[in-house]
């Protein structure tokens, strides 16, 4: 008796416990044991997008090293297929937009923070530099600062490799190189800590993701083989080196239903990625036997895995499976097997000459990738967007040269960006006609607005001048950072008629920034940094923006202006620390609101 | 005091089952080897094979007891260890152009010929694999194909190979220096 009351004490306590930590972190719900969990309110679980384009290598690999495999990506034309997936996914006619509704936080973008899942286990097939520098470049674009995105892999069995094969093409302080943090293991995440999985037990976790920290996770997988979980791995096991491994198929379900994973508001989670440019077909280990040229994303993990499975790795690859395991991939989250939609999005039309092409989108199509620059050549023009396309991701400059001139706009979409050369001037991209403009590169001009577009966003070069904006006719004047050491860009020189002046520019190291300078007030845009390569959208619209004295110069430096807050630039530090106190007054009282409600 | 006794007995089956010794199977076995001492005896030596020298990563060369195995390959190791793996070793080197040409040769003892030869037979069915590698029989070393080059599969006597070469744009090529490496592997075989 004794015995059963010091038992049922033990229990007791372990449940007030449990509960008081289920309700400090009834933020983080998990998949609900009845019924399903959107993870995003806009895009069905169940879509699937993908896009097979055998231009994305442009040899097939020989050599395997991590360095000769990447040499062979055509990265313009795996980043503009990466769009085109996106707007297909979000249902969006720009990218811009699509990549805002795919990723969110609850955050202003300048205080969230990323962390991007890669696999390392086989450094012969792991994630593509080209992949993890477009969302990259896509959560620098929206503000998120260099420092709080964090690609990781924390399995300690086999992640050392990736510290060798992925930092040498990033840096938080070399513009040339993707500004991102390469964790050692879990060492820039808070290394791990116990962490609740579905079903009663628990396991170490990466510790900043398991508490919350990590405001967005994205999750990029290879596609390989195995000898569990049906015969393949994808994105849900990519979650070892999230969580410790365990190999055991309920295991790899039940750490996908978990508050790290699926939890927080809006869920964390946002983006399952299949890097299949390159596969295993028989282990998760071992040299790669095809090149699928395939990539895959969705919002949810076990619709992206199963139709992986299904379209890609036996359709394509020819590879079996135990179908049991892989139905369960869906049945285990209360989907059928009939549930998934899988889309197909054709790759960028147009060529991708090395020599530098010109391409030209078709109506309603995207614009080409534009030829890239050879070693002291010209870079191509960008494509042309269709009536209702996007223009193409621009050239690039070669070495030493001029980049190529950035894509058109169409009708009314997007124009493309393009990066210039090392020392060389990137080129403009115009807006269409009621589209956005291109964004500048590396060291060039940004392009003007359309007619009632948005002026392209410019990004300093090392040692150049950042381009200024033009606001279209009735447009948004685009932003512009300054480089390394280059003098700031002038914002909206091109004042809109109607329209409001550019985001902010930020300032570079040494020297000044002029602010945005004619036609209506700025408009908070996307957090420019300096020397940031744009993203190849227009600047972002934004709200207008409380700091539009025209020429008015800031002192240069590192935080200089520009990197808005919900449409305010942050210098105008009165109201920007109003709405900032009010974000967090905001978002105290919703937690204390979903704490009192019951739900998890 | 009779159960005791079976007791030991059994104790004493289960250790010789574990240390691979003769009696439970039907085919002869090895003397299973320490991890140190059994990479020791199938690691190349820079240019062993002419112009391949090991990898100069710190992770370059490996051994450990199969249930060891998870840490160096996790999640993959089950192929192996289910089949009796009780020893292993993983080698990378590069060859005669390091910044292309790469082999990681994997040597595994089984304790029993019967387990290396369905460890082989397993991978060979898994992998679909169809190269011959030359002067090898079928049925002792296969080649499967891979992106840039072959990875050869191979079983002697009760110790089971992989050679996993890549950066040939010719499959033949590669094949025929997988056929070096198994003679090499072969020859250190007891």
């Amino acid at each position: 008796m004794q015995n059963q009351r010091r038992d049922f004490l033990k229990i007791t306590a372990a449940g007030a416990a449990g509960l008081a930590l289920a309700r400090a972190d009834k933020a983080f719900a998990a998949w609900p044991a009845t019924g399903t969990l959107a993870v995003n309110p806009t895009i069905s679980n169940m879509r699937v997008v993908s896009c097979y384009d055998t231009k994305m290598l442009t040899a097939t690999p020989t050599s395997m090293t991590f360095a000769a495999e990447n040499a062979l990506v055509d990265s313009a034309r795996v980043q503009a297929n990466m769009d085109a997936m996106a707007m297909q996914l979000a249902n969006q006619t720009t990218a811009d937009a699509a990549w805002k509704a795919i990723f969110r936080s609850s955050k202003a973008w300048n205080a969230t923070k990323v962390a991007i899942k890669i696999n390392t286990i086989e450094p012969k097939n792991q994630a593509r530099i080209a992949v993890v520098q477009k969302f990259c470049n896509i959560l620098l674009g929206f503000g998120v600062l260099p420092a709080n995105i964090i690609v990781y892999d924390g399995n300690s069995t086999y992640a050392k490799q990736m510290y060798t094969d992925y930092s040498p093409y990033f840096s938080l302080t070399d513009t040339t190189k993707i500004q991102a943090v390469v964790s050692n293991l879990n060492g820039s995440l808070g290394g791990t800590i116990s962490a609740a999985i579905p079903g009663g037990t628990s396991a170490a976790c990466t510790a900043q993701i398991a508490n919350g920290t990590i405001d967005i996770l994205i999750n990029i997988a290879n596609n390989k083989g195995h000898t569990l979980m049906g015969r393949a791995t994808l994105s849900m096991k990519n979650h070892f080196g999230t969580f410790a491994p365990n190999h055991d198929n309920n295991y790899v379900f039940n750490i996908n239903k978990s508050d790290a994973i699926l939890g927080g508001t809006p869920v964390r989670q946002q983006l399952c990625f299949i890097d299949s440019l390159i596969a295993n077909k028989a282990s998760n280990t071992g040299t790669p036997e095809v090149a699928p040229c395939y990539l895959i994303m969705g919002v949810f993990g076990p619709a992206v895995d199963y139709l992986t499975v299904k379209k890609v790795r036996e359709a394509v690859m020819g590879c079996t499976h135990d179908a049991a395991t892989i139905d369960s991939y869906l049945t285990t989250f209360g989907y059928a097997t009939t549930d998934p939609v899988w889309v197909v999005v054709p790759p960028a039309s147009g060529g991708t000459s090395a020599d530098g092409g010109t391409a030209t989108g078709g109506t309603g199509g995207s614009g080409g990738a534009g030829g890239r620059g050879g070693t002291s050549g010209a870079g191509g023009a960008g494509g042309g967007g269709g009536s209702s396309g996007s223009g193409g991701a621009g050239g690039s400059g070669g070495t030493s040269t001029a980049g190529g001139a950035g894509g058109r706009g169409g009708t009314s979409g997007a124009g493309g960006g393009r990066t210039g050369g090392t020392s060389g001037s990137a080129g403009a991209g115009s807006g269409g006609t009621s589209g956005g403009g291109a964004g500048g590169g590396t060291s060039g001009s940004a392009g003007g607005g359309g007619t009632s577009g948005a002026g392209g966003g410019a990004s300093g070069g090392t040692s150049g001048s950042a381009g200024a904006g033009g606001g279209g006719t009735s447009g948004v004047g685009g932003g512009a950072s300054g480089g390394t050491i280059a003098s700031g860009g002038t914002t909206s020189s091109a004042s809109a008629t109607s329209g409001s002046g550019g985001s902010g520019g930020m300032g570079g190291t040494a020297t000044s920034v002029a602010s945005a300078s004619g036609g209506a007030p700025a408009t908070g845009g996307t957090s420019a940094r300096s020397g940031t390569t744009v993203s190849p959208v227009g600047g972002s619209v934004g709200s207008a923006g409380t700091t539009g004295t025209t020429g008015a110069t800031v002192p240069g430096g590192k935080s200089g202006g520009g990197c808005a807050v919900a449409g305010v630039d942050r210098r105008a530090t009165r109201w920007g620390a109003m709405l900032a106190l009010g974000a967090v007054v905001a978002e105290k009282l919703r937690r204390l609101v979903s704490s009192s409600d019951g739900s998890s | 005091m009779q159960p005791d006794t079976r007791r030991t007995g059994l104790a004493f089956v289960c250790l010789l089952i574990g240390l691979g010794s003769s009696g439970c199977g039907s085919s002869p076995t090895s003397s299973t080897l320490a991890p140190d001492a059994f990479g020791q005896r199938y690691r190349f030596a820079d240019n062993e094979i002419p112009n391949w020298s090991q990898n100069s990563a710190s992770n370059a060369f490996w051994t450990g007891k199969g249930t060891d195995l998870h840490l160096k390959i996790d999640g993959g190791e089950m192929a192996y260890t289910s089949k009796g793996c009780l020893v292993a070793m993983y080698q990378d080197l590069v060859g005669p152009d390091p910044n292309t040409q790469a082999c990681t040769v994997v040597a595994m003892d089984f304790g029993t010929n019967d387990q290396a030869n369905a460890m082989f037979t397993y991978e060979q069915q898994l992998t679909q694999a169809s190269v011959p590698i030359p002067p090898y029989d079928a049925s002792i070393a296969i080649g499967a194909s891979v992106l840039g080059g072959v990875t050869a599969y191979a079983h002697f006597k009760a110790s089971y190979f992989e050679v996993q070469l890549t950066g040939y744009a010719d499959q033949g090529s590669a094949a025929s220096v997988a056929a070096l490496f198994l003679q090499k592997l072969q020859s250190k075989t007891n």
